[in-house]
């Protein structure tokens, strides 16, 4: 066998999804997830050393609005994962609509998100703990944020056409994306919702 | 080339490091002539390292010059490579070393450390970093200065520092390591003079324009001369006499607003307290002297002896200036 | 040796096949070069401005060492003192070193592993740009009076809104971040590149080592930098929009950003120090013309290393009233860093031991790296100790100490490699006599400006003061200091005279000079656009000394056959290997030259410049500049059509 010899070689060329776009997703993934880790570690460094969490005169905030947002973000990766995964098997109906209703559910997490920043009973400049929050939940509202623009593009050109089974590496890679926001929230949500009642207290 | 290149490395290093180490005479900031429990410890700590660094130093460099004079044999191709060289040089060597200096670093951490140190019966001092200046005060004795701290010899004196604005570090390389003064934390540094005498530092974590102008001493008295400084301090501020036309100047040109003297209306807190001035060996923070014409120029033009402070020029008369000196003088 | 190196492509290309590549793969001349995204291009633009950075923080560096050459000296004042060694300091860590780790590792990997190209050229030549606004802002700060003064460890609260009002923060807060997002961007292609583009039978088992320092380099860059650029963010907006975090004032906590920069600052010394030793242990091995001792074992410690350096970051926080415990952990864990190092000097040495050396002028600096970093590895271990840590941390001992680990571990490897790889890159050698005197002089140039720096932090001087009284004993050694470093700005000088006089009438060279193992031996120097004739099979982990190493009859893992000639003169295919065996998986096309990554990074500037200004309209052209140009880029070939 002296197969790198012989020219007329494309036959069994494989035009599989780039594998090298697929890692790279991951590494940025990574590089998102440790930023998160920095952040959380701020909020559980400056929780540790205050005498009170959330400190003096500062209400918790209520979980109910922001579990629908952290909610509508998993359903938004669901759809876009359930169209995906029809996409790359040539459906491409069904993927137009999996993205589309990804992107619809992904807007309204986004609104719910922001709404719901604009109702907590502090602000960013009240003390370290309102600083925190908006932080955390800011990180979170960049990233999905970012996450619909990229969804938005990906749906654009499935609609110009592109994006076949074979080349289907920014379908992937937008999912995986999405999958991560909506991961990436829930220890936000733990931390800011949650953590107050159990670590906080008197 | 040859292994002269490995032998002249040697020699300049270790040369260079020989006469370094032992030729020079120790200098009044040297953390290698300790003069408290603490110091001895950590300077007892660091020849220890000293030799084991230099025997491990010296292991690698022979076992660089015997493969230098090998390799300048040629020998058979597809020899083995000496594994057991790295094992042995690369793995055990540093094992053994780093398993030694654990155990030694551990111990000596502790005892240099309070908790090595229990305060029996410590004197509490707080010191309150400032840019670029340390504020001392005495709370059982009701004592506030600046920028040097006496203490009595031999008896182990706890400082509970704090900072004011940015993070300073406390640091007396004779007495002690340093230890940061961190804002919105409290942190402790333990002092112990085994004899009398002054034991100068500085300021070890930047702070701004002047750290460097950001000097500190601890003058360590025998225990009776150190209970006469007390006193002395606690004693009633005589008003002064024949000074009062400087007292008004001190009063009406802004020095005031800034510094305290005890028994008048200067209760500023932005800068040292003056109430015993004229009992500090420098000013400045250990900028220049403190005598009579370095304190005309420090209160006419504090910027120019020490760029960056925080202490405003004073305009004054030829006239002003001299009665504002006559009453600082009485400040002892 | 030189013989197996005409054989690198196993198949050599036929002339349309040559004709084809070379078109595939031209890079734009003229105006249009800044469209280009070749490894090489971009790479060499990395090491370039690398290199002019390196002079102007080497500038810096001499007026402090002119302004401490006597006491009480006046050069300079204390505020332009501090901006000094805060531009010094961040210049070297942000602007020299990393850009040029990855400079290097983007020119020589692609070669290294056998492929045409990095896996995404736009990102890298975006990288590059971002790096060179973010210098230029950086720099800017000269222009309009706003320089960084925090240092480049940036504590605050000295660097938060109260106590340094004005933009100079700001400059440097954002500057920074905007250069590591091409850090991380190169760590991005460097670790995608190693991991799914090496030569097919390229296993893991065969992968040069210099690759392996990079891997572990590219994936600490993505786990370090992070909590930096948070870090950053966050001090950013405590200064502009008054949140806190830092600040005792509003419950926040100094010692968490300490935490956020170690965090980042201290696996970043590793990010330097790990391609150098790969650089090393590259080199050495060439020059003793043995295989490297050990490679296995350096592989181990390589990885090893990578692990551990998150581990030690509270070392940097010993005098900071942490407690006692965690202290003594962090300073145990520091000191295993002596095992790790230790295996990789000795491989170096058993190497060495094995083979026959021949003293050319990067043998010289591989040498000096060993002399000097042990040095500064010994004393580095005794650092971890904190009780000893507590006297001399913050002083010149410690400047000294770091100094030793990076001129020595990183510097001197880079200068080394720079003489060893400059053919490859240019045609010709390296003048050797320049190259010898350069060697001597920065060698004891370099010793003489640190070694004394010792004493002066045991005689109590402590780091960043613009000058110091006369009478503590410290005249001596910074005199002598000073001295030194003007020998090391000499050696410099007379190092770069060699290069400039060499590009013009250096020898010509042969693809292989050196009779060198790696496979960007096998390539022309310089190396054509598309790097080799036909994508190499490997069957070695020295694939141009070994007979068999370039022969894909002699690799069993190999399964399919692998495209030599490209098919279409438009497209830039590359071979897209499997992680661990290296076995041929897809064909991939590259993008080609554009101007989109230059757009986006102009766009994004003018973003940061807005941030800092606060220009709300400039703000919002600038991101829509970018993201215009962010879909040009990502527009989908039309062959992606269905």
């Amino acid at each position: 066998m002296t197969p790198a010899r012989s020219r007329s070689t494309r036959a069994p060329v494989m035009i599989r999804p780039d594998r090298g776009g697929w890692w790279a997703m991951i590494m940025l993934l990574g590089f998102l997830a440790v930023g998160l880790a920095a952040l959380l570690f701020s909020y559980f460094h400056l929780l540790i050393n205050a005498e009170q969490w959330p400190p003096q005169g500062v209400e918790t905030p209520r979980f109910v609005a922001a579990a629908w947002g952290g909610g509508a973000m998993l359903a938004a990766t669901l759809a876009v994962y359930a169209g995906v995964v029809q996409g790359v098997r040539g459906r491409r109906a069904r993927l137009k609509i999996g993205l589309a209703a990804g992107f619809v559910l992904g807007i309204a997490a986004l609104v719910v998100s922001l709404l719901d920043l604009g109702h907590v009973p502090f602000t960013a400049q009240t003390n370290v703990y309102g600083s925190l929050f908006f932080a955390l939940a800011g990180y979170i509202a960049v990233l999905l944020m970012a996450g619909l623009v990229m969804l938005a593009l990906v749906q654009f050109w499935v609609w110009l056409g592109f994006f076949g089974p074979s080349e289907s590496i920014a379908l992937v890679n937008v999912t995986l994306y999405l999958a991560f926001v909506a991961a990436a929230w829930i220890p936000v949500f733990a931390s800011l919702y949650l953590a107050p009642y159990v670590l906080g207290g008197a | 080339m040859t292994p002269r290149i490995l032998v002249r490395g040697a020699v300049i290093a270790l040369g260079a490091a020989g006469t370094g180490l032992a030729g020079c005479a120790r200098g009044p900031e040297s953390s290698l002539a300790p003069h408290s429990p603490q110091a001895e410890v950590i300077a007892g700590l660091w020849w220890t390292m000293f030799w084991m660094g230099s025997a491990t130093y010296g292991l690698v460099l022979l076992a660089l010059l015997v493969a230098v004079v090998r390799s300048r044999k040629r020998r058979k191709p597809g020899t083995a490579p000496p594994t057991f060289l790295i094992w042995a040089g690369g793995v055990v060597l540093p094992a053994a070393v780093v398993g030694v200096l654990t155990v030694l670093s551990f111990i000596a951490t502790r005892e240099a450390s309070p908790a090595g140190n229990p305060g029996r019966g410590a004197l509490q001092i707080e010191v309150v970093g400032h840019k670029f200046w340390w504020e001392v005060r005495y709370p059982d004795e009701g004592i506030v200065t600046a920028n040097e701290i006496t203490i009595p010899a031999g008896r182990p004196v706890d400082l509970v520092m704090e900072s004011a604005d940015v993070i300073h570090s406390m640091w007396i390389p004779r007495l002690h390591g340093k230890v940061d003064m961190v804002p919105g934390r409290i942190t402790r540094l333990q002092l112990q003079a085994d004899e009398p005498g002054i034991y100068p530092g500085r300021c070890a974590e930047y702070c701004g324009t002047q750290h460097a102008g950001m000097a500190i001493s601890v003058e360590a008295l025998e225990p009776e001369a150190y209970q006469d400084w007390v006193d002395d301090r606690r004693s009633a501020v005589a008003p002064a006499a024949g000074v009062a036309v400087g007292q008004e100047v001190f009063m009406t040109t802004g020095c005031a607003e800034c510094h305290a003297v005890e028994g008048t209306a200067a209760r500023g807190t932005l800068g040292p307290d003056l109430t015993h001035l004229m009992s500090r060996r420098t000013l400045g923070a250990g900028r220049v002297p403190n005598n009579r014409g370095f304190l005309g120029g420090w209160v006419v033009d504090p910027q120019g002896i020490k760029p960056g402070n925080l202490m405003p020029p004073t305009a004054l008369e030829s006239q002003q200036l001299i009665d504002l000196l006559d009453y600082l003088e009485t400040l002892e | 040796m030189a013989k197996l190196a005409e054989q690198t492509g196993p198949s050599p290309a036929s002339d349309e096949g040559l004709r084809r590549l070379a078109t595939a793969w031209a890079s734009p001349r003229g105006f249009a070069g800044l469209s280009a995204v070749n490894h090489k291009v971009v790479g060499t633009r990395f090491i370039v401005t690398a290199f002019f950075f390196f002079l102007i923080g080497g500038i810096q560096a001499l007026l402090i060492r002119l302004q401490l050459f006597v006491p009480e000296n006046t050069l300079v004042g204390p505020d332009t003192f501090n901006e000094l060694f805060t531009m010094h300091g961040t210049t070297m860590m942000f602007l020299f070193a990393l850009p040029m780790v990855e400079g290097i590792g983007m020119y020589l990997l692609p070669l290294m592993v056998g492929t045409r190209d990095l896996p995404f050229p736009r990102l890298n030549a975006f990288g590059y740009f971002t790096y060179l606004f973010g210098g230029i802002i950086l720099y800017s700060s000269f222009i309009t009076g706003n320089v960084p003064d925090g240092g480049w460890f940036a504590y605050p609260p000295l660097t938060g809104p109260e106590f340094r009002p004005g933009l100079n923060l700001d400059y440097w807060l954002l500057g920074v971040t905007f250069v590591e997002i091409s850090a991380v961007a190169g760590a991005i292609e460097l670790v995608v590149v190693i991991l799914k583009r090496r030569a097919p039978g390229m296993s893991i088992n065969r992968m040069p080592v210099f690759a392996w320092s990079i891997l572990v380099t590219g994936l600490t860059i993505l786990i370090s930098f992070p909590p930096l650029i948070i870090g950053s963010l966050m001090l950013e907006v405590e200064r502009k929009l008054a949140f806190s975090f830092f600040s005792a004032t509003g419950g926040g906590d100094p010692l968490l950003w300490q935490h956020l920069f170690w965090w980042f600052g201290h696996p970043d010394v590793y990010i330097l120090f790990l391609p150098a030793v790969g650089l090393a242990a590259t080199v050495v091995p060439v020059m003793a013309r043995v295989p490297l001792a050990g490679y296995s074992l350096v592989v181990a410690s390589i990885v090893g290393t990578g692990l551990l350096s998150f581990g030690v970051w509270i070392h940097h926080m010993f005098t900071t009233g942490i407690p006692l415990l965690a202290s003594s952990f962090a300073g145990a864990a520091s000191m295993l860093f002596a095992i790790t190092s230790g295996i990789q000097v000795f491989a170096l040495i058993a190497t060495v031991w094995q083979g026959k050396v021949r003293w050319a002028t990067p043998m010289l600096y591989m040498v000096g790296f060993l002399l000097i970093f042990v040095l500064g590895g010994i004393t580095g271990i005794m650092l971890a100790a904190p009780a000893f840590d507590w006297q001399v941390h913050d002083t010149y001992f410690v400047v000294a100490h770091f100094h030793y680990v990076l001129i020595g571990g990183m510097l001197f490897p880079f200068l080394g490699a720079l003489y060893f790889w400059f053919p490859k890159f240019t045609g010709r050698m390296l003048d050797e006599r320049t190259g010898r005197l350069g060697f001597w002089l920065s060698f004891l140039g370099f010793n003489l400006t640190f070694l004394p720096q010792h004493w002066l932090g045991f005689e109590g001087m402590p780091r960043r003061v613009y000058t110091y009284p006369a009478g503590l004993g410290w005249e001596l050694n910074n005199f002598l200091s000073s001295l030194g470093a003007l020998m090391l700005a000499t050696s410099i000088l007379v190092i770069m005279f060699g290069i400039v006089r060499s590009l013009r009438t250096g020898r010509l060279v042969s693809a292989n000079p050196w009779g060198a193992d790696t496979l960007e031996w096998g390539a022309d120097s310089p190396p054509a656009a598309y790097n080799f004739r036909s994508i190499p099979v490997v069957a070695s982990l020295n694939p141009l000394w070994d007979p068999e190493g370039m022969d894909p009859g002699n690799h069993p893992e190999y399964q399919g056959p692998v495209v030599t000639d490209p098919v279409d003169a438009n497209r830039r295919e590359v071979v897209t290997t499997t992680l661990v065996d290296a076995r041929p998986e897809t064909i991939e096309t590259l993008p080609g030259p554009s101007f989109a990554p230059l757009v986006m990074a102009i766009g994004l500037t003018l973003v940061l410049i807005a941030a800092l200004y606060d220009l709300a309209l400039v703000a919002v052209v600038g991101g829509l500049v970018a993201l215009a140009a962010g879909i040009n880029w990502m527009w989908p070939p039309p062959e992606y059509r269905q």
